[in-house]
């Protein structure tokens, strides 16, 4: 272990500044690329957030906390059953909960959907925004299409605990910098 | 003085073959240019700007200021011209840089003197280093065939992974003497 820090003490002195740019380039191209695949996914799913964390135990059996879900939005009509991920004025996280209910009101195409937790005893309405009875599409920020169990858990640590994720950065910003490659 | 003039250099793992590259690559480079020949930075200042660039792009689809979904053409055209720009990169790499570890300007005192590319290569779990010099501007009129040496490491290190920097060093100087010396690569043409 104290080998590993004094070789990158050594790293760090020895390194002239045109090679402390190109390092910071590299890390540049790094942070990004990781920056750019989310814009992407974002660009392909066509929603906000493709990627989303289950915060809360309101969907199980089937989605627990620290599972992730993958979100696309598209161009289908919303229908009872489909699990939606959706925002309420008012509210800065997102909710994960079923379709319940969906009127859909004839020639404009407008839908009213009401949805609800499978975990939960009651509908959602008392989760809506004061006066507001209903959903509509603008809410919706895409419907789960895929899900990958307890690996969301890493980001609700780093959430809890903020120190880990700039502890996690420093050192990786270090490493990649002393790479010399 | 640079900085590796007045901190010795360190020891390496000698079961690292990476190591061993870098810290040879290290001293071959100081070996080139104490002999006369600046480093050139055409090369690499082309790949940090490329590399800025290719940043700049990402970053301004990250904190543009309007919302999604009017966006979509901004943020569709930072995507394709980062990978765009990625490509060229890798590109650009892969031909100027492939094993080359610097390039130098020709030497001020001699007078058919050229800018020297020198690529070495170490492969994996191998002990034979090859160093090879070659003129960096291959249709400059001074243009020198290249010159190539290959030998096993241990010749070169001590056994507690120090580097023995005076014999390397000489052999790095023989081999330069004999680029210097060697037919411009018009002679050979027209032989």
């Amino acid at each position: 272990m104290p080998n590993i820090v004094s070789e990158v003490v050594y790293t760090l002195r020895t390194m002239q500044k045109r090679q402390y740019l190109m390092q910071g380039v590299s890390l540049g191209l790094i942070v990004t690329s990781a920056l750019i695949i989310w814009r992407t996914l974002m660009l392909v799913t066509g929603s906000e957030s493709p990627v989303v964390v289950v915060l809360s135990g309101s969907m199980e059996p089937a989605f627990y906390r620290g599972d992730i879900l993958f979100l696309n939005l598209g161009n289908d009509p919303i229908r009872i059953g489909e699990i939606v991920v959706f925002n309420v004025e008012g509210r800065d996280i997102p909710i994960v909960h079923r379709v319940v209910k969906v009127h859909e009101r004839h020639h404009t195409g407008h839908l009213d959907i009401l949805t609800k937790g499978d975990n939960n005893y009651g509908d959602d309405k008392v989760l809506y925004a004061q006066g507001q009875e209903w959903l509509n599409k603008k809410h919706i920020m895409g419907r789960s299409i895929g899900f990958l169990p307890y690996v969301g858990m890493v980001t609700i640590v780093m959430n809890d605990f903020p120190y880990i994720k700039y502890l996690l950065i420093v050192v990786l910003g270090v490493l990649v910098v002393t790479s010399k490659d | 003085m640079k900085p590796q003039d007045q901190i010795p250099r360190q020891a390496v793992n000698l079961g690292d073959t990476a190591q061993i590259k870098r810290v040879l690559d290290e001293a071959a480079s100081e070996a080139i240019i104490d002999a006369g020949y600046p480093e050139e930075f055409n090369v690499s200042n082309k790949k940090i700007v490329l590399g800025l660039l290719t940043c700049s792009f990402a970053l301004v689809a990250q904190f543009f200021p309007k919302n999604h979904p009017q966006t979509n053409t901004v943020q569709l055209l930072c995507v394709v011209g980062y990978f765009v720009l990625n490509t060229l990169l890798q590109v650009f790499m892969m031909i100027f840089e492939r094993d080359v570890i610097i390039f130098t300007h020709p030497r001020k005192d001699a007078s058919s003197s050229t800018g020297i590319a020198v690529s070495t290569q170490l492969p994996r779990f191998s002990d034979q280093y090859k160093i090879i010099l070659a003129s960096a501007d291959p249709k400059a009129s001074a243009a020198r065939s290249p010159v190539v040496l290959e030998r096993s490491i241990v010749d070169w290190f001590y056994e507690d992974g120090h580097l023995a920097d005076d014999i390397f060093k000489k052999d790095v100087a023989a081999l330069l003497k004999q680029f210097e010396s060697a037919d411009t690569l018009r002679e050979v043409k027209d032989r």
